[in-house]
């Protein structure tokens, strides 16, 4: 399915992973569900869900509104919604949206910053 | 000219006069009087031209006041300050400091080597070593080195230009085609590097940020 699990998940719940392989969805059944360890994403995907760990992505993420991640997210091209607390690294572009928070860092070809986005940290472009 | 009949107010004597006529002597008694309009009722009154005016701004004391639109110059009523109102082209060496109500252009061989211009709008071509303020916009279109820094309204460095700071540079917002190399970089507005733009700063705040791709940035927000 694209998604390789690393580190510890919690027993009686599951990670949802829907959509075809160029075009993934990764959400957590049940609210106040976390995944531990780094999650790694050969296709596009869009995480939802809280996520206490790294996001390595090969193609392009999207970290939903209601989506953490303590870690930090790397994909080609990342938008962001919700909350990425330990940077983003694009190959791309990064897009920090109006309800966005990034902290620590920001790497890409291109960013693009909305206004109302929260984001402290290091910036680097090109 | 059409003529019309007077009343003698001594008399009561007729006449005729012209009918713009403002005063007269009766041709039967000899008494001089004037006509109704030039009395009061429908006198004519003497219409000055309006004056165009404008606001403007003391750089020193920031009171407002009105001004002819056309003025040059002008003493700011609060606290005397002369205020220049006209462009300024600097093309030579220029040391003092400067506060014009108007444009600021500093040629390609011009060096403002003043501490301060203050101007509406500055285009800076050649050099300049002081503090630049520019209330609308400041323009760099070549190589500029500024000891101090700079503010204003809109940043704009066009593309092979380039703006070194030694001091923070302030603005409500940034388009930077070129380079901009400086401390501190504080837009309270929007921040657009294009694809040939160069950021390097220790330290940028906006709030919104476009970073074309082909830019290069470096620093912490």
């Amino acid at each position: 399915m694209g998604i390789e699990r690393g580190g510890r998940f919690p027993q009686n719940h599951s990670v949802q992973a829907s959509g075809n392989p160029e075009n993934l969805e990764v959400a957590l059944k049940g609210g106040g569900l976390q995944i531990w360890g780094e999650i790694k994403l050969r296709a596009d995907a869009v995480l939802r869900g809280t996520v206490r760990g790294s996001v390595d992505g090969a193609e392009k993420v999207i970290v939903a509104k209601e989506a953490v991640v303590s870690g930090t997210v790397r994909g080609s091209d990342v938008r962001v919604e919700g909350e990425v607390a330990g940077g983003v690294t694009a190959s791309g572009r990064v897009w920090i949206g109006a309800q966005g928070k990034v902290r620590v860092r920001v790497s890409g070809k291109a960013v693009r910053i909305e206004p109302g986005a929260e984001f402290q940290g290091q910036l680097e472009v090109g | 000219m059409r003529k019309i009949e007077v009343v003698c107010p001594e008399c009561g004597g007729t006449q005729m006069e012209s009918e713009n006529f403002i005063s007269t002597v009766c041709r039967g008694c000899g008494h001089y009087f004037k006509s109704e309009r030039a009395q009061g009722t429908g006198r004519k009154k003497v219409r000055r031209a309006l004056v165009q005016k404008r606001e403007l701004t003391c750089a020193e004391c920031g009171s407002v006041q009105e001004v002819a639109a056309e003025a040059l110059s002008s003493t700011c009523l609060d606290c005397g300050r002369h205020l220049e109102l006209g462009h300024r082209e600097i093309s030579g060496e220029f040391l003092g400091n400067l506060s014009l109500e108007g444009d600021l252009k500093i040629g390609p061989k011009g060096n403002f080597g003043g501490s301060r211009a203050r101007a509406v709008r500055i285009v800076v071509q050649g050099r300049a070593s002081g503090f630049l303020e520019a209330a609308e916009c400041l323009r760099v279109e070549g190589k500029v080195k500024l000891r101090a820094g700079a503010s204003g309204g809109k940043l704009e460095i066009q593309a092979g230009a380039a703006l070194e700071t030694g001091e923070p540079v302030q603005f409500a917002s940034g388009e930077i085609e070129g380079e901009l190399r400086c401390p501190e970089a504080r837009f309270t507005g929007p921040l657009r590097v294009g694809p040939q733009g160069v950021l390097m700063a220790e330290k940028v705040s906006f709030t919104e940020l476009t970073v074309e791709e082909g830019a290069r940035v470096r620093s912490v927000v």
